[in-house]
């Protein structure tokens, strides 16, 4: 009996090494049926990781696999499932998308001319006019539309809504739903809009300098983690705040710790923007170097 | 459908989707901005290379430009075609085979128009001259050279222009380097043996008397065999190395 895949994308101590930057024994797996989004700080290396995966950039060591299958020998298929929005458009700027539908349709075999069609008017993209003429988000969402009609099981996005107004910023998001109806369909996406994963993910995966920091499910997040507003900070508190943020009127952290409580104290569960500011300000300003002092920048 | 009707129809859509790639966008930008050097590079180009018209240059010309064009996609990247589902043995020769008619559809454009060219002027010097300059040597071989000459020079300058400007757009340094060298190396050494073995040609064009007169007294010289053996081996290797880092840049990673 044929072993089901339950991981749409295996990264096994992938190294890369791009002079300035590297990333070194990543591990990740992508869960097959689910929405994983990525996030993580300019530079955190999202790209770099996508533009691994896709191949455009060379790994040094490491192994991917995509739906159990190695890369070499099974190039074809693999380029055939797996359909990429960049953070820049990769196709001609000089063609019309008319031009490109047919072009696209030749080249990869599930490309669906008929939902193309619909989904350039549902985004309102001209047909008639070359890309080069489109602004930069309608650009962006003409990539998403190709990407989507390719009929791939795996669809990696990098920044697909950044530029791109919130009504269509919504539709698209919708758009990413409907395709997950099918349970054979995955997504990976990084963004630095949080509210879209809020929204939809699945699961979060957050990147800093190269390295996975934080890689769960939206749940199990959601419950470990909790925002505290406090106007006092103990040294208990302290002991457990992640990102201790300080300013006029008091201290924001997060922790895991789902015992604290008293008076000025305010819990919640944080947003994944407020749980990214904080993780990322942990790396950078570390809880135990915050002053006690509350004047703020402004030297009130 | 069999497997080689399979292969000519991905090597048909590769060539589509290759209208996506190769820095399109911003090979228009380079080339209208630059239009003038554009067109003086060509020139020159084709003035310095009318030293031979063995055809032996033409050939490595799309040689050079069919591995350099296919060296500068893959160095491009993500771009339509780095991302499309081919496989990396697909893709070097589509890309390799792609470029080398693209070369040949620029230089047939031109020979066309380089014919027109030389006929132009030939009518314009003869309503002010009163005399017929384009002139036509007796046997077959020298009647093309004579009256075509000029406009088979240029067809190799497109060649030696697109390689060059593969070369311009390597975003390896080193690659650049070894491309250069390989393509300068392969068309002087050939271009001096082939000098030295088929003797002159000479252009029956008024206006370029001078420098095809500069250009025969170079090569009337004889040179002694051992720097052009030395030439040949360096060439040979120049574009053996360019050869290989055109196959690595293809070659998928074990990762």
């Amino acid at each position: 009996m044929e072993e089901q895949v339950l991981n749409a994308l295996e990264i096994q101590n992938l190294c890369v090494n791009l002079g300035t930057f590297k990333i070194e024994n990543l591990n990740l797996n992508i869960i097959k049926g689910a929405i994983t989004g990525l996030i993580g700080a300019n530079g955190a290396g999202k790209s770099t990781l996508i533009k691994t995966v896709m191949r455009c950039v060379r790994a040094e060591s490491g192994k991917i696999l995509y739906g159990g299958k190695r890369f070499a020998g099974n190039e074809k298929q693999i380029l055939s499932s797996v359909a990429c929005v960049f953070d820049d458009v990769v196709f001609s700027v000089g063609s019309k998308p008319k031009t490109l539908k047919k072009i696209y349709s030749s080249v990869y075999p599930n490309f669906d001319g008929a939902k193309y069609d619909m989904l350039v008017e549902r985004f309102r993209l001209p047909q008639n006019i070359r890309v080069q003429k489109y602004s930069f988000g309608m650009k962006k969402k003409l990539s998403f539309v190709i990407a989507l009609c390719q009929g791939a099981e795996l669809l990696i996005l990098d920044e697909p809504t950044s530029g791109i107004d919130p009504y269509d910023r919504n539709e698209l998001t919708t758009l990413i739903q409907e395709y997950m109806l099918d349970e054979n369909h995955t997504v990976l996406f990084s963004t630095h809009i949080t509210e879209d994963l809020d929204k939809i993910a699945d699961y979060i995966v957050m990147m800093d300098d190269g390295r996975i920091t934080l890689n769960d499910s939206k749940d199990n997040i959601t419950q470990t983690y909790r925002l505290v507003r406090c106007t006092d900070l103990t040294d208990e508190m302290r002991t457990g705040a992640i990102g201790l943020k300080q300013d006029m009127f008091g201290y924001t952290f997060v922790t895991k710790d789902k015992n604290i409580s008293g008076e000025g104290v305010q819990v919640k569960t944080p947003t994944i923007e407020e749980l990214f500011v904080h993780l990322l300000g942990e790396r950078k300003n570390p809880a135990q170097d915050v002053g006690q002092s509350s004047q703020s920048i402004f030297g009130m | 459908m069999n497997a080689i009707k399979r292969q000519f129809v991905d090597f048909f859509n590769y060539m589509r989707l290759s209208r996506c790639g190769v820095n399109a966008n911003a090979s228009r930008q380079k080339i209208s901005r630059n239009i003038i050097l554009y067109i003086l590079f060509f020139v020159v180009i084709a003035f310095v290379l009318s030293q031979t018209t063995s055809g032996v240059d033409f050939i490595f010309g799309a040689m050079i430009g069919g591995f350099l064009g296919a060296s500068l996609r893959a160095s491009i990247k993500p771009s339509a075609m780095s991302v499309a589902p081919f496989t990396p043995k697909q893709r070097m020769i589509f890309s390799f085979l792609s470029s080398v008619i693209i070369g040949l559809f620029y230089a047939f454009l031109i020979l066309i128009v380089s014919i027109i060219m030389v006929l132009f002027m030939a009518l314009v010097l003869f309503l002010i001259t009163g005399e017929n300059l384009l002139v036509f040597e007796a046997s077959v071989t020298q009647e093309f050279y004579s009256a075509y000459g000029y406009a088979y020079e240029m067809l190799l300058a497109v060649f030696v222009y697109f390689a060059l400007y593969a070369i311009s757009n390597l975003t390896n340094n080193r690659a650049r380097i070894i491309s250069g060298v390989s393509l300068i190396l392969t068309l002087e050494t050939f271009s001096l043996i082939m000098a030295n073995v088929c003797g002159n040609f000479e252009y029956s064009f008024y206006s370029f008397r001078i420098y095809c007169d500069v250009a025969e007294n170079i090569t009337t010289l004889s040179m002694p065999w051992i720097p052009i053996l030395i030439l040949s081996i360096a060439s040979a290797l120049a574009i053996a190395a360019a050869v290989a880092i055109t196959i690595m840049r293809y070659k998928t990673d074990k990762v």
